[in-house]
């Protein structure tokens, strides 16, 4: 029966597939790429995407993916493969790689600076936010470190203590670093230990109110 | 706070759990309902119960794979939930 729908997970990838008589839509999740800052799944339009245990899946203890694509609400628009910092996500329709939603002109082109990730070699990351990362470290409980080992660009920092029996020492942002992706918010097990707030996505060029609709959405403040 | 529910759970092979609670004591949602002086074990994520470990709250459950990483014996784990 026809569309026909399917989903492989990988160590490496998964592939989301839809089959329907002359058109076969694969989106591919690179999951070494991914770090599951979860900014597909405020993006997508049809809440098709969510989020796993981004910590554990960082840290390889668990074998469930940080971000899971429901293969039945997908409709393989691309908006998040377009938004993605990180370009892990890749849609290919009859195996050619196409963005419909930008070539149609509904989202504009991003303007972004690449920045290497500091944390893997050789893999960049793209900054197209504006905003800040506030740490309200009174709430961080202390000692966990998840934030530090999870950002990809190295932002989120402990400092040293100065005498071995101090406390031990809350977090702090680097916002030059920081491309407030918000993997922090989402591996944070902490309650409002850090915020996210966006003031602006850089881009260029046409677009109609699907795009307005989706920034809205990403300036949302986001609290861990 | 923001949670995943749909896509993982906690699984914990009772015959394999020795009942130390290291995961109940690693779990930093557990840590904070400790540090604000909240003493209700319904509200915990994982706790002993009768010498083994059981999931008591799965919705509060982060993901963050501490109590993975503390089990000695390789009891827990975070599995794929079915949909």
């Amino acid at each position: 029966m026809y569309p026909h729908y399917e989903q492989q997970i990988k160590k490496d990838k998964i592939v989301t597939e839809m089959k329907m008589i002359d058109v076969d839509a694969k989106l591919t999740l690179d999951r070494e790429k991914c770090t599951g800052c979860a900014v597909c799944v405020d993006v997508c339009p049809k809440e098709a995407i969510e989020r796993g245990p981004v910590g554990a899946a960082d840290k390889k203890l668990s074998d469930v993916p940080a971000v899971l694509v429901d293969e039945k609400k997908c409709s393989f628009c691309g908006v998040c493969v377009h938004l993605c910092p990180f370009d892990a996500l890749e849609l290919r329709i009859n195996d050619q790689p196409k963005l419909l939603v930008v070539e149609g002109g509904a989202l504009p082109q991003l303007k972004y600076e690449e920045v290497k990730r500091t944390r893997d070699e050789g893999k960049t990351a793209k900054k197209f936010f504006e905003g800040e990362l506030k740490a309200h470290p009174e709430k961080c409980p202390g000692g966990c470190a998840t934030c530090t080992l999870i950002c990809p660009t190295g932002a989120l920092t402990i400092p040293k203590r100065e005498h071995p029996w101090d406390k031990p020492p809350k977090i702090e942002v680097d916002q030059d670093k920081c491309i407030l992706c918000g993997v922090c918010i989402a591996g944070c097990p902490g309650e409002g230990a850090l915020e996210l707030v966006r003031t602006n996505v850089l881009s260029e060029g046409e677009h109609t109110e699907i795009w307005d609709k989706i920034v809205e959405k990403l300036k949302t403040p986001k609290t861990s | 706070m923001e949670t995943a529910k749909n896509v993982y759970r906690i699984h914990i092979k009772t015959r394999l759990c020795n009942g130390c609670g290291d995961c109940v004591t690693a779990c930093p949602i557990n840590a904070r309902l400790r540090m604000e002086g909240n003493t209700d074990e319904k509200q915990y994520t994982v706790h002993v119960i009768n010498g083994k470990c059981e999931v008591v709250n799965q919705d509060a459950c982060d993901g963050c794979g501490v109590c993975v990483e503390a089990c000695s014996t390789k009891a827990l784990k975070l599995e794929q939930a079915e949909r």
